[in-house]
């Protein structure tokens, strides 16, 4: 099957809470699907959560949808990752900074999508930094490195589109200067 | 080259929870607690001190590394701070070995205490005062965008500065060897470091796959200077390693006739996107 011809799917995948659906809203022109229930975790203070994927999509100018999809949150729900991921452009990586762990968050989804993203692109973003001043993002930097997870991790605000777009503009970059070599 | 190094995280936390802070003359953000993964190791080495001096003054380095901002530890090779006697090093053209530090703390009796000066007889809380303030000039200087050719404590104090030796193996030319040498990154850079988006995507090219530095231009739009003043910091900073080369050879790459279409997508994309090229 030609690369045209392919689905074209960028995944947003993270931590329950981080804030998938807010940035898949943020840039799909249409209103996002989401599979959202009541949520029963009362570690995390939301009332509605994601326990199948979010969809969301943006047509390109010739008439080709990129589609954006959101994992669920749990991991429970991890049988569903490897599914979504298969013929994606690239992977963005929504940590909430504010969690009791977030660096062992960030390795369930390093773990989770290995292969996918040792072929394709990878961004990070961390969320709600000023949450948790113990943590930098020398120290996300700093646990990527050793898992050999060389991906830019930077702040965002899921809630500003301009911030979600710089997080694509890196996942672009990278699979652009991947096509050159 | 400048090294840091961040301590080990065990027990720079067991350092971190005890440090108090006492300030001794440190301004008020020098005296803010750091986080253990902001606390770097750093080097120093003294000359020019009496036997006794000397060894009072690393006995107290020791004893002050439970309150210190950063980890101090000796080393005569490429320390990061000389501490001099300023009997043997009374003015910046006098510097007895030039290569051998980027920050000089000078030791003696002097009128004034101003800047990297320590009086002597030893005061601990001096001497920690000072680290402190040479440790923020150190990751300052690893930071800035400027050269390193100033001490924030002093105009008068002596600096020689091995980053002037180093950046003459960056080429800033691309006529010069080098230019098209791949570099790689290790890792993410700290945020001061990415000064801009364009550094932002530097950096996300760099630990992508290893890069000329005619290629980081290209595709992050970074001018030559600018690039050579990143990679610069990056190498002060100990974050370039050697290339990967599974990294190119390694990659899953799209065929010819998928390479073409695969840049159309992105281009679209971006296009729709607003996001410029």
């Amino acid at each position: 099957m030609t690369q045209s011809a392919m689905e074209q799917k960028i995944l947003f995948t993270g931590t329950m809470g981080a804030g998938k659906t807010t940035a898949i809203a943020a840039i799909s022109e249409i209103e996002p699907i989401s599979t959202d229930v009541r949520n029963t975790d009362s570690s995390v203070n939301k009332a509605f959560t994601t326990v199948g994927l979010d969809y969301g999509e943006v047509t390109l100018d010739n008439g080709e949808k990129l589609r954006l999809y959101g994992t669920p949150g749990q991991t429970r729900y991890e049988f569903m990752w490897d599914i979504l991921a298969k013929g994606a452009l690239g992977l963005v990586i929504l940590i909430d900074h504010s969690r009791p762990d977030p660096l062992a968050d960030l390795d369930v989804y390093l773990s989770g999508f290995k292969d996918f993203i040792s072929r394709s692109a990878c961004v990070v973003g961390i969320g709600r930094m000023d949450k948790n001043p113990e943590l930098t993002l020398e120290d996300y930097s700093r646990r990527m490195a050793s898992q050999d997870a060389r991906f830019p991790v930077l702040p965002v605000d899921v809630r500003q589109r301009d911030q979600v777009l710089q997080l694509l503009d890196l996942l672009m970059l990278q699979l652009e200067v991947q096509n050159e070599q | 080259m400048a090294s840091t190094e961040r301590a080990d995280d065990a027990s720079t936390a067991e350092k971190d929870s005890e440090r108090h802070f006492a300030g001794a003359g440190s301004g008020a953000a020098e005296s803010r607690p750091l986080s253990a993964s902001q606390r770097h190791v750093f080097y120093f080495k003294v000359s020019g001190l009496s036997v006794r001096d000397e060894l009072l003054l690393r006995s107290m380095v020791c004893v002050l590394d439970k309150k210190t901002h950063h980890e101090w530890r000796c080393r005569e090779s490429r320390p990061q701070l000389a501490i001099v006697h300023s009997k043997n090093n009374p003015g910046p053209e006098n510097i007895s070995n030039p290569a051998d530090s980027s920050l000089a703390m000078m030791v003696g009796d002097m009128g004034v205490d101003e800047g990297l000066r320590l009086r002597l007889p030893l005061h601990p809380a001096d001497l920690e005062a000072k680290l402190n303030r040479a440790g923020s000039i150190i990751l300052g200087r690893l930071a800035a965008d400027e050269p390193s050719t100033e001490t924030a404590s002093s105009p008068h104090e002596p600096v020689p500065s091995h980053a002037h030796e180093e950046k003459k193996s960056i080429p800033a030319d691309p006529q010069e060897p080098g230019w098209n040498d791949r570099l790689q990154l290790s890792r993410w850079p700290a945020a001061p470091l990415l000064a801009s988006p364009r550094h932002v995507k530097a950096a996300t090219l760099l630990l992508k796959m290893p890069m000329t530095m005619s290629k980081i231009c290209e595709f992050s739009g970074l001018t030559q200077d600018e690039c050579t003043r990143f990679i610069e910091k990056l190498r002060q900073n100990m974050l370039l390693q050697s290339p990967d080369t599974k990294k190119i050879n390694g990659s899953i790459l799209p065929d010819a006739a998928n390479n073409q279409a695969r840049i159309g997508l992105l281009a679209r994309i971006r296009l729709k996107l607003g996001l410029k090229p």
